[in-house]
């Protein structure tokens, strides 16, 4: 019985934390249908901020996250004016910006990988924060997991919430479902893509600060977490935001208990097989289109 | 002066001209009618006028101010507002979110709740549908939704384009009398149809474009009883 209960409870901390890596990526490519390859060196970047503030400043990982949420919003405000602006107004045709918008992607998280690798290098690394062990109703677990398991549901919710209950997030839900139309309801769609920019890098940046308390990371610790991305979003629906927000906790909850089942180094097993299975079966998501 | 001054209007669209020095004007307050055949223009000239495609020379005045070099979204806040062609509502939004998008210019925002009501009392069929999800509604409540939401920015002109297309009769009536009770209102209203009897009898002023280029113009009651010009022209 406290084996199943460690099970669940591990599956839905790794879902609070891959539902809101989906949540950024599926927001950017519902509004503007481009598919951000660099989304886990986001992630990578967001953890070796949390890192390098926790050892060399003792700054608490709290604290950090609020900064590399900041920050990471920032960087991708800056990223969209530096280069997706220009591909924009540039681009004849949707097919011509997302092929490009690719090129993009895969370049920032090649530079990105280096960048860690150049100033961090390429070890391994962790740092210990919070790992006390908690007795929930029994079942032990450490006290940083269950608040990176809190706060990635608080984010999730409020994030859900802006979605759907604020002017902001509708037009964001307008856009997903008709760009062209939005302009004639004055909404000035650059300034939707931009607001997606910067709640999907900040997402990222803050799912790299919550794993950097209880996991390892290097600066290749991005694709696998691209990968689950790409999976949730795929699972919850494209552009279905709170599709995948309950995807991410399902993935969570299967490859945790299939895990258990079989063994660990079937994990990334597990999340293929669930990809082709929705791709075969329910290629529009277990949610279908429902945003 | 005219509400709407569009002079000399030249636009490319796919690298093929699609208007030719098209000129008109809209009277504040009237109902003005564009119709021609199939592929004259008449969207094309809609798409222009609400910002969507950029012409290649020519110009737009709107209210005595030029409108040209603005973008879709900056005309909705002067007050122009286009239901574009096959009604393009939000389909996974719910009924009323529809409207509030309708409503999303920050002009318009403060009284957005009273504009609600204004349209809710329009079309007593959407406050039913209220929290239905748009996309489940049939065509011609779609149709009323995608005006509804139109009105949601206050526009002082209201660009149609197609209205009445795909509707079954009885609902193009009703149609055509909400579109003249919404003139009436102060809504002047600039349209594109197919109907052309119908449009005919409520167009003050009505343009007739052929591949391009503004052939004829008229009061709607003078080419309705213009045999020539409705043979020529209209088809009719």
């Amino acid at each position: 019985m406290d084996a199943i209960a460690q099970v669940v409870l591990a599956g839905l901390i790794m879902g609070g934390v891959y539902a809101l890596i989906a949540l950024g990526l599926n927001l950017i490519y519902g509004t503007m249908r481009l598919l951000n390859v660099a989304h886990g060196e986001l992630i990578m970047f967001g953890a070796f901020a949390a890192y390098w503030m926790y050892t060399i400043n003792q700054l608490s990982p709290l604290f950090s996250l609020l900064l590399v949420a900041v920050g990471s919003a920032l960087f991708g405000i800056f990223i969209f004016f530096c280069l997706f602006n220009p591909l924009l107004k540039r681009s004849q045709s949707q097919d011509m910006m997302a092929a490009n918008s690719l090129l993009i992607f895969f370049a920032l998280s090649i530079i990105m990988q280096n960048i860690a690798v150049f100033f961090w290098g390429a070890n391994l690394r962790s740092y210990t924060y919070m790992s006390k062990v908690i007795h929930l109703a029994g079942v032990p677990v450490t006290a940083n997991r269950l608040l990176s398991f809190a706060i990635g549901v608080v984010l999730c919710l409020g994030c859900y919430l802006l979605i759907q209950k604020t002017l902001v997030g509708k037009a964001i839900r307008a856009v997903i479902q008709d760009r062209e139309c939005c302009k004639l309801m004055g909404i000035n769609v650059n300034k939707i893509y931009i607001i997606s920019f910067a709640i999907s890098f900040a997402m990222a940046g803050v799912a790299g600060v919550l794993l950097s308390m209880y996991y390892v990371f290097s600066p290749f610790m991005g694709l696998p977490y691209t990968v689950i991305a790409f999976i949730v979003v795929i699972l919850g629906g494209m552009g279905n935001v709170g599709g995948s927000l309950l995807a991410g906790f399902i993935l969570g909850l299967v490859s945790s208990v299939g895990t258990a089942l079989t063994s660990p180094g079937l994990e990334s097993v597990i999340s293929y097989l669930i990809f082709i299975l929705v791709v075969l079966f329910k290629p529009k998501g277990i949610f279908g289109k429902g945003f | 002066m005219a509400l709407l001054e569009v002079k000399s209007l030249n636009v490319c669209y796919n690298g093929i001209q699609a208007l030719w020095d098209v000129s008109f004007s809209v009277e504040a307050g009237t109902i003005t009618a564009l119709v021609g055949s199939n592929s004259s223009g008449k969207s094309t000239t809609m798409n222009t006028v609400a910002g969507l495609l950029k012409p290649a020379s020519g110009s737009i005045l709107f209210q005595g101010e030029a409108v040209t070099t603005l973008n879709a979204y900056q005309r909705v806040e002067k007050g122009i507002c286009l239901v574009p062609e096959g009604r393009r509502i939000f389909p996974h939004l719910t009924v009323k979110e529809n409207l509030e998008i309708g409503s999303y210019v920050r002009r318009c925002r403060k009284h957005m709740r009273y504009s609600l009501e204004w349209v809710y009392e329009l079309f007593p069929r959407l406050k039913e549908r209220n929290n239905q999800a748009a996309g489940t509604l049939s065509g011609g409540e779609q149709q009323m939704l995608a005006i509804g939401r139109g009105l949601m920015s206050e526009p002082t002109l209201l660009m149609l384009d197609e209205p009445s297309i795909g509707l079954a009769p009885v609902i193009v009536n009703l149609l055509f009398d909400l579109i003249v009770g919404i003139n009436s209102k102060g809504v002047t209203i600039l349209m594109v149809e197919q109907n052309l009897q119908k449009t005919l009898e409520i167009a003050q002023k009505v343009y007739v474009l052929e591949t391009g280029k503004i052939v004829v113009e008229g009061r709607g009651e003078e080419l309705l009883c213009c045999d020539d010009i409705k043979k020529a022209y209209l088809g009719m």
